[in-house]
């Protein structure tokens, strides 16, 4: 508890007046002084009395139904004084760090009646994709005579999930309107999806071919009964695998991998999606699967898969120096610790993961993936990885081996690091080399996938689906 | 029990016309006194706290220096200190420094916070007879000799112990960020 400026210049005048008293040897002045400590001190124990018992109901409302970063939401905030005395200061909505008050204000100086309800609305843009992080509604009291200052926070805080930013729908739309992901193997259940027919060569005729297959131009030349074929394009059961470890969310100053990633997920399932070829998405960290989408097709799949990506794990960001600490040296043989970290960006943490994984086991990607495997057997399936080879590249390489083994295909797309760092400062030999020596490694592990039956493609964070695509598609990757 | 601002302002005249009745005031204090009982209504009428309590320094000071009742240790100075005096100016302090908010929401009595000021104020008003007591029974030639400034520092030395132990007590409740 403060003294206000105002309680100062009451004491500054108690003190006044005591000396007064003394100079003039004067009870007078001492009483009057007696008197205004003895206000004071009643205001005092009256705050305290009205800070120990404030009884305040907080009801906060998104009056947005979909919420994207960077764009704005409204949130309503309502507040009843449920106390016999007026609660008098500043009330504030604590907000994310990172959001801006667009319209409005998230403050509102008041004197709050006794058993009244005072509402005010603000609107807001939330810089980030994923939870953001309400600090609950703080209030600057003042008491009743002006001489006492104290904060209180009241209620707990809650948490609103964004989006990705709403242009990274409208692109994911439009690269799903540009692009079509071709897969040229026959499909198993043709008829749901029925699609053009590709020329595919000339055969003789055999007993029960279909009179509108039968080439009869040929006929007149050859004079023979031949019959054209087709090859069905095929659809391709797909799952996203998305990485959401501690290195993929780390934002150095510009976008995350993660972030990038999600983006890239959804503009990927978008396409997919939109080329007939039923696609579910799984996100994975250190540990545990987070969240798993069954393949599928429609709209609905879509907005299942926008829905899962909602609860991505947030970025983190970089603190200080923590770029500056290399990525330990990637390959297919080295060992499982991984990851850029500071002793701020959870140091024991990772150790512990290092530890857990350099034992040889291996959670989640794999299990998932050897799972899926056994559901759908004799169907080929495509796994798509994005993952930035962290902590989880063991992992990926075992699950390469895997789909090798069992004839599925598998496509990592690898968020390199060094495209996505931002942090301004000079190249100097050091980091040269150390660039160097991240890219030789990855290098071997991009081998080493390719060796395993994997495609591999490097992304920077100017990459879309569309690349991606054309590049499968050019058969680049 | 709601004290509304008409309440306040009788009250603030009553205080004033108190101090008055128990004062020896010449027409420069009683210009001052009327004029910071002014001040306190003005104050308390546009609920502007800073010329409330301007009014109060003034109106209390030349109360002050009108009213002086001598020796504590003799009942009738000691009534006319407290009625004519002390009680007035508390009263006037009340209504002043309170005159900043519109509604001050309701006025409890039997509160623990009027509990210890009572305390307090008694505290500091008994103390110099107290005192007096306790040194005539002890030491019965100093407590004679007992002169206004030994009084002003027993009063002195009670106020500070009073506010340094009431102004112990910290809030329980609220998350606080500081």
């Amino acid at each position: 508890m403060r003294v206000s400026a105002f309680g100062n210049l009451v004491l500054v005048f108690c003190i006044a007046a005591a000396f007064t008293g003394i100079l003039f040897a004067s009870v007078s002045w001492i009483l009057v002084m007696v008197a205004v400590a003895a206000v004071f001190l009643y205001a005092r124990l009256q705050f305290i009395h009205e800070l120990d018992n404030t009884d305040l109901e907080i009801e906060r409302t998104l009056l947005d139904k979909m919420v994207f970063a960077e764009q704005p939401i409204s949130i309503k905030v309502q507040v009843i004084n449920r106390n016999p005395t007026p609660i008098l200061g500043v009330i504030e909505d604590v907000i994310p760090e990172d959001a801006e008050v667009t319209s409005g204000s998230n403050r509102m100086t008041a004197a709050l009646k006794p058993r009244t309800i005072e509402t005010f609305t603000y609107s807001l843009k939330l810089a980030s994709r994923g939870p953001n992080e309400f600090g609950g509604l703080r209030i600057r009291r003042v008491d009743p005579f002006g001489m006492f200052e104290e904060e209180q926070v009241f209620s707990e805080g809650f948490s609103v999930n964004a989006h990705a930013k709403k242009g990274s729908f409208d692109t994911a739309r439009k690269i799903a309107g540009r692009e079509h992901f071709e897969y040229a193997g026959v499909s198993r259940a043709p008829a749901a999806i029925l699609r053009e027919q590709e020329f595919s060569g000339i055969r003789e005729y055999i007993p029960g071919d279909r009179a509108r297959d039968i080439y009869w131009k040929g006929v007149a030349k050859t004079g023979r009964l031949m019959t054209k074929t087709y090859t069905k394009e095929g659809s391709l059961k797909t799952t996203i695998f998305l990485d959401c470890t501690r290195s993929m969310r780390l934002a150095d100053g510009g976008i995350s991998k993660l972030d990038h990633a999600v983006e890239l997920s959804m503009q990927l399932s978008s396409v997919l999606i939109s080329s007939y070829h039923p696609t579910g998405l799984s996100m994975f960290d250190e540990m545990f699967i987070l969240s798993k989408t069954d393949p599928g097709l429609g709209r609905h799949q879509f907005e299942t898969i926008v829905r899962a990506l909602r609860h991505a794990p947030p970025s983190i960001k970089a603190a200080g120096e923590s770029a500056q600490i290399p990525v330990p040296q990637p390959g297919p043989e080295s060992s499982a610790a991984t990851a850029r970290s500071t002793p701020q960006n959870g140091d024991p943490f990772l150790s512990a993961v290092a530890r857990l994984m350099s034992g040889g086991r291996e959670l989640g990607l794999e299990g998932t993936i050897k799972e899926m495997i056994a559901k759908t057997k004799n169907q080929q399936q495509l796994f798509v990885v994005i993952s930035d080879l962290g902590s989880s590249r063991n992992a990926i390489l075992a699950t390469a081996k895997l789909a090798q083994r069992s004839k599925n295909r598998m496509l990592v797309i690898h968020t390199y690091d060094d495209w996505y760092m931002r942090t301004r400062r000079p190249l100097d030999a050091v980091s040269l080399e150390q660039m160097y020596s991240n890219l030789s490694g990855f290098m071997r592990m991009e081998a080493a996938l390719r060796k395993a039956g994997a495609s591999y493609m490097r992304v920077g964070p100017a990459d879309t689906a569309s690349r991606i695509v054309r590049s499968i598609r050019r058969g680049l990757v | 029990m709601r004290i509304g601002k008409t309440a306040k302002g009788v009250l603030a005249l009553a205080s004033v016309a108190v101090m008055l009745m128990f004062s020896e005031m010449n027409a420069g204090t009683l210009l001052c006194a009327l004029i910071g009982s002014v001040l306190v209504l003005l104050g308390l009428v546009s609920s502007y706290r800073p010329a409330s309590f301007a009014g109060f320094v003034i109106a209390t000071g030349s109360a002050a220096l009108s009213n002086d009742p001598g020796s504590l240790t003799v009942l009738a100075s000691w009534l006319n200190a407290a009625v004519g005096l002390f009680i007035p100016a508390y009263i006037l302090a009340w209504v002043s420094l309170g005159s900043g908010v519109e509604d001050s929401g309701d006025f409890i009595f039997k509160s623990r916070a009027n509990a210890y000021i009572l305390a307090f104020i008694a505290a500091c008003l008994l103390s110099v007879p107290v005192a007096a007591f306790v040194t005539g029974v002890f030491a019965p030639q100093i407590s004679t000799a007992a002169s206004v400034l030994m009084e002003i520092a027993i009063i002195l030395t009670v106020t500070v112990a009073g506010v340094i132990i009431l102004t112990s007590q910290r809030p329980k409740s609220g998350r606080l960020e500081d």
